[in-house]
């Protein structure tokens, strides 16, 4: 168990630079995901962190310990692979006790370990198969297994659930966190995909092209997007995103756009009045845009627009809609009534004023900066 | 009644010509294997099995019962098995070094690569030509460098080696030739060994605290087994049936590929080499069995160790 810091770490293959100047603290015990896109540099940071990328600039300390230039097998740190990488040529129980066999640990110690591990992994009756002679979910616990039995200081889990069906990763997510709980390690998992980061992660480091957006539980990140890039990646479906003006209409400031005006709550109102004039990008969730039947339910801030419904996309639940404004605007909601929407349909909705996300177009980032939004 | 005969007639009329159209695309094959092995092999035993001096009834031991008691046969056969011995391994050795060499990328890896592939392009005797003119005596290249006429380098012999004058030197001559030529053939196998190791399981390893020896003999061993195990199958069967660097390096020194020659070319007996042939294919299949077995024992101790 340590705790990881990654000092102004940088990655270059040639002139691209993958990871730059990276800094992040994960404290001891924590999980913490790196969420990005393909392509981000979060897998080339997990295996910086592991010792199997050479680092070009920073520093990483474990622990206390300056890891930076360690050689992979000195760390003490454990991985698992997307692949798994199991090794094909040795049965379950010697994939498992391969590390510790290195380590030259007692046989009696080591049959303990097993035993524990295959127990707690569910792996039982399954220790004399090869690896291909077992199931793509037990290969995955088996790879986690392997990891968690070194006692590592940090256990790295590079996009461990990717090659899972769906209904197996959301055992695989539940045990995952079981997991964590039982042995309190600093877990460092990294993934593309957000339902994965938010039902897991303590913590959400948002990776963009070597850099991260923004470090935040996940409830932070999806309440209050620092920059229009975690907006737009955190989510599903996406944020609808305007570019209007500030401007002021009777006594509260809002938003002009090409679907209307949109007027934000009191509160927020107040800071952005002096501001009047200034062009900015609002972003509003598909799920704060409401149909509501009756007028008398909305509130004073909630702003009306009327949609023509373009597409009806069915989602069991619930139904996306893509509607279009009188002046061409494209937006997409969520509705759960059980009343058919066809395309061609006019519709009123209606925003409400406390889940507009204010951005500047420039900048891309939250005007109200982290503490924003609602 | 005729028309039921016909039918049935049509029938197996339909049946015959579904068979022979089945066959007749294996006819190549099947005439290629009849002519150039069966018969060949046939002609090969009955030769073996019959006797010049006797009343020529088939079988006859004599021909085997005479080179078996023949010294310069029973050395061949030796000097074979020492070679084949001796040679595979070398060989195997040399592949691995010059894969392992040749796995990482580098600048101008792919034409090393190539380069490494001219000993193949050569003939065997232009290679065997090369090494008798590299070794000759007394003015080889080899011992006017060992003599010290290549300044800087120091003699250190007096007089030339005559390298061709002991059996000995003379059949190492012919191993170093054989291996020469033959090492990228192994570097070839190995290296498509080597390549279908998928990284990340070295990775892996890596990041489980395995060094360098130890992922080398925990996990790339086992793993380019089936590579190792096609090289030295391949190259014992290519060791006992060699004939070109022995002829040309050690002519005058029993070796079983050039004593068939021998037996045939200058005392025209072709019983006897048909005999010799025969005991070659029977060592090749016994060396091909015993080495199954290894390699058998090897891939248990790789699950198993």
């Amino acid at each position: 168990m340590a705790d990881v810091v990654l000092k102004s770490l940088t990655k270059k293959y040639g002139n691209h630079v993958v990871v730059d100047h990276l800094n992040l603290a994960i404290k001891e015990g924590e999980f913490v995901t790196l969420l990005g896109p393909s392509g981000c540099g979060k897998t080339t940071l997990l295996r910086m962190i592991a010792g199997l990328e050479k680092v070009d600039g920073g520093e990483i300390v474990i622990g206390g310990k300056r890891y930076t230039a360690l050689p992979a097998q000195k760390r003490n740190l454990a991985m698992v692979f997307q692949s798994y990488a199991l090794f094909p040529h040795m049965s379950i129980r010697n994939n498992i006790i391969f590390g510790l066999r290195l380590k030259r640990i007692a046989p009696i110690k080591i049959e303990q370990k097993l035993t524990w591990i295959v127990n707690m992994l569910h792996l039982k009756g399954l220790e004399d198969r090869l690896p291909k002679q077992v199931s793509g979910g037990q290969r995955q616990r088996v790879a986690l297994a392997r990891a968690l039995v070194l006692d590592p200081d940090v256990l790295l889990l590079d996009e461990p659930l990717s090659n899972l069906d769906a209904a197996l990763r959301e055992t695989a997510i539940e045990e995952l966190k079981n997991i964590h709980r039982k042995v309190g390690k600093t877990i460092i998992y990294v993934t593309h995909n957000q339902i994965e980061a938010m039902t897991m992660s303590e913590r959400i480091a948002l990776l963009n092209n070597g850099i991260i957006e923004q470090y935040e539980t996940p409830k932070q990140l999806y309440d209050h997007p620092a920059t229009m890039f975690t907006a737009e990646f955190i989510g599903s479906p996406p944020m609808n995103f305007f570019t209007g003006e500030i401007s002021i209409e009777g006594r509260t400031a809002g938003v002009k756009t090409s679907i209307g005006f949109l007027r934000l709550n009191k509160d927020r109102s107040r800071r952005i009045i002096s501001m009047a004039g200034r062009k900015v990008t609002v972003g509003i969730r598909p799920h704060n845009i409401y149909y509501v039947e009756h007028v008398a339910q909305r509130r004073y801030t909630d702003a009306n627009i009327e949609l023509v419904i373009e597409l009806v996309e069915n989602m069991g639940d619930r139904s996306l809609i893509v509607g279009k404004s009188s002046g061409g605007t494209l937006v997409r909601f969520m509705v759960t009534r059980e009343e058919e929407f066809l395309p061609g349909r006019t519709m009123h909705v209606f925003i409400d004023g406390r889940s507009l996300h204010l951005f500047d177009p420039l900048l891309k980032l939250n005007i109200f900066g982290q503490d924003g939004t609602i | 009644m005729s028309t039921l005969n016909n039918q049935v007639m049509a029938v197996t009329f339909e049946k015959c010509r579904n068979g022979v159209l089945k066959v007749w695309p294996l006819l190549p094959a099947i005439l290629y294997l009849v002519g150039f092995q069966i018969i060949v092999l046939v002609y090969l035993l009955l030769l073996s099995f019959s006797s010049p001096h006797g009343n020529g009834a088939v079988p006859s031991l004599s021909s085997y019962s005479l080179i078996l008691s023949d010294r310069q046969f029973r050395e061949a056969l030796f000097n074979t098995t020492l070679f084949t011995i001796v040679g595979t391994p070398l060989e195997l050795l040399a592949g691995l070094v010059f894969a392992a060499l040749l796995y990482r990328s580098f600048m101008l890896r792919n034409v090393i690569r190539s380069l490494f592939l001219i000993p193949l392009a050569l003939p065997a005797l232009v290679t065997a030509m090369l090494i008798y003119v590299l070794f000759d005596y007394p003015g080889g290249h080899v011992n006017h460098f060992l003599l010290g006429n290549y300044p800087p380098f120091p003699g250190v012999i007096a007089e030339p080696i005559c390298w061709r004058a002991s059996p000995f030197t003379a059949l190492l001559l012919s191993l170093i030739g054989k291996v020469w030529r033959d090492t990228p053939i192994s570097m070839l196998i190995i290296l498509a060994g080597l390549n279908s190791i998928d990284p990340e399981l070295l990775d892996a390893a890596k990041s489980m605290g395995a060094s360098l020896r130890q992922r080398f003999f925990r996990i790339i061993v086992p793993l380019i087994i089936p590579s190792i195990s096609v090289v030295v199958l391949l190259r014992s069967v290519e060791m006992w049936k060699e004939f070109i660097f022995p002829f040309v390096l050690a002519g005058r020194y029993p070796f079983l590929g050039t004593l068939i020659d021998f037996y045939y070319n200058e005392t025209g007996n072709p019983h006897h080499a048909a005999a010799v042939a025969v005991i070659m294919v029977i060592c090749i299949v016994g060396t091909t069995l015993v080495l199954y077995k290894l390699l058998d024992l090897l891939k248990r101790y790789a699950v198993h160790p």
